[in-house]
């Protein structure tokens, strides 16, 4: 499946979902004033990947810097995802960064942890803002 | 009576779309870094500042042309006790009741009470058109100083209130 890359903005993150070399992420700021214009596409593709790949690990970094309670919504939406193909039998894993004293981007990640049953790592990042 | 400390860092007050708000952010995090917060904190400010300024984005009435006091305006102020942040826009009347009951409703709320909350709209809460869910207020108030923000409503013409909000950080 071809990958989706998309270049980060002030406002809407690094996305790298890439089979191929095995790697998904999301780095950045998520704070469109559109959500749903941004993630929409984010959603289908990872749906279709799910769909059409019976079997692959899937470990996915969150690695934000900022991120809005609309973006929030499709977080979760994400992670559900990765709890569907988890519930097909493939290894999952959740990768949640935070800045080290960042306590809201912790608590967020915490937040995210209960609502799914995918290993979910929360990872302080020791360098600076 | 000790006089209290608090100083106008930042007002803006015109059309909010996320050009705007980044310059905001841009600025506050020069302002606050002068004045020597913590990285951790001037995040926490900014967050905050990104959720209200959305809601100005999403919620605010249109304005009459050319009318300055009647566009959406962010201020904010530095305080002994943290970041004074002062919002206004222009609501519709039969909008008013249902912000009115929302709002005293999570001001009611505990620390614990407002986590669970949060949750329960974040896990089975709506996504409305533009990507709202119905969290940027209950996100506002978790990370206020007193849990509680203060709100008026003030009659802005036949049709339509002004809304201010405001709240430390």
């Amino acid at each position: 499946m071809k990958p989706l890359l998309i270049n980060p903005t002030d406002e809407t993150p690094q996305v790298v979902l890439d089979p191929e070399n095995n790697r998904f992420e999301f780095v950045g700021n998520s704070y469109p004033e559109n959500s749903t214009k941004f993630y929409s596409p984010i959603l289908n593709w990872l749906k279709e990947f799910i769909d059409g790949t019976p079997k692959q690990e899937l470990i996915v970094d969150f690695n934000f810097d900022y991120f809005n309670t609309s973006s929030a919504k499709y977080i979760l939406e994400i992670l559900r995802l990765i709890q569907d193909h988890q519930d097909k039998e493939n290894t999952c894993l959740v990768r949640w960064f935070y800045f080290e004293d960042d306590t809201d981007m912790l608590e967020a990640g915490e937040d995210y942890q209960m609502t799914i049953t995918v290993p979910f790592e929360i990872i302080e990042r020791a360098d600076t803002f | 009576m000790p006089e209290v400390m608090q100083k106008m860092i930042y007002s803006y007050e015109g059309d909010m779309n996320n050009a705007i708000l980044n310059s905001i952010l841009y600025a506050m995090e020069h302002k606050m870094t002068e004045l020597g917060e913590r990285p951790p904190y001037i995040k926490k400010i900014n967050s905050v500042l990104i959720e209200c300024c959305q809601n100005l984005i999403h919620h605010s009435d249109q304005h009459p042309a050319n009318n300055y006091s009647f566009y959406p305006s962010v201020t904010i102020y530095h305080t002994d006790d943290g970041y004074a942040i002062h919002t206004r826009n222009l609501l519709q009347n039969q909008k008013v009741e249902k912000l009115r009951h929302y709002i005293d409703k999570i001001n009611g709320m505990s620390k614990q009470e407002l986590k669970e909350y949060f949750q329960t709209v974040l896990t089975n809460g709506q996504i409305s058109s533009h990507g709202g869910g119905g969290l940027g207020l209950l996100n506002i108030i978790r990370k206020s100083k007193e849990l509680h923000l203060d709100y008026e409503f003030e009659p802005a013409n036949e049709d339509e209130m002004f809304f201010y909000l405001s709240f430390t950080v």
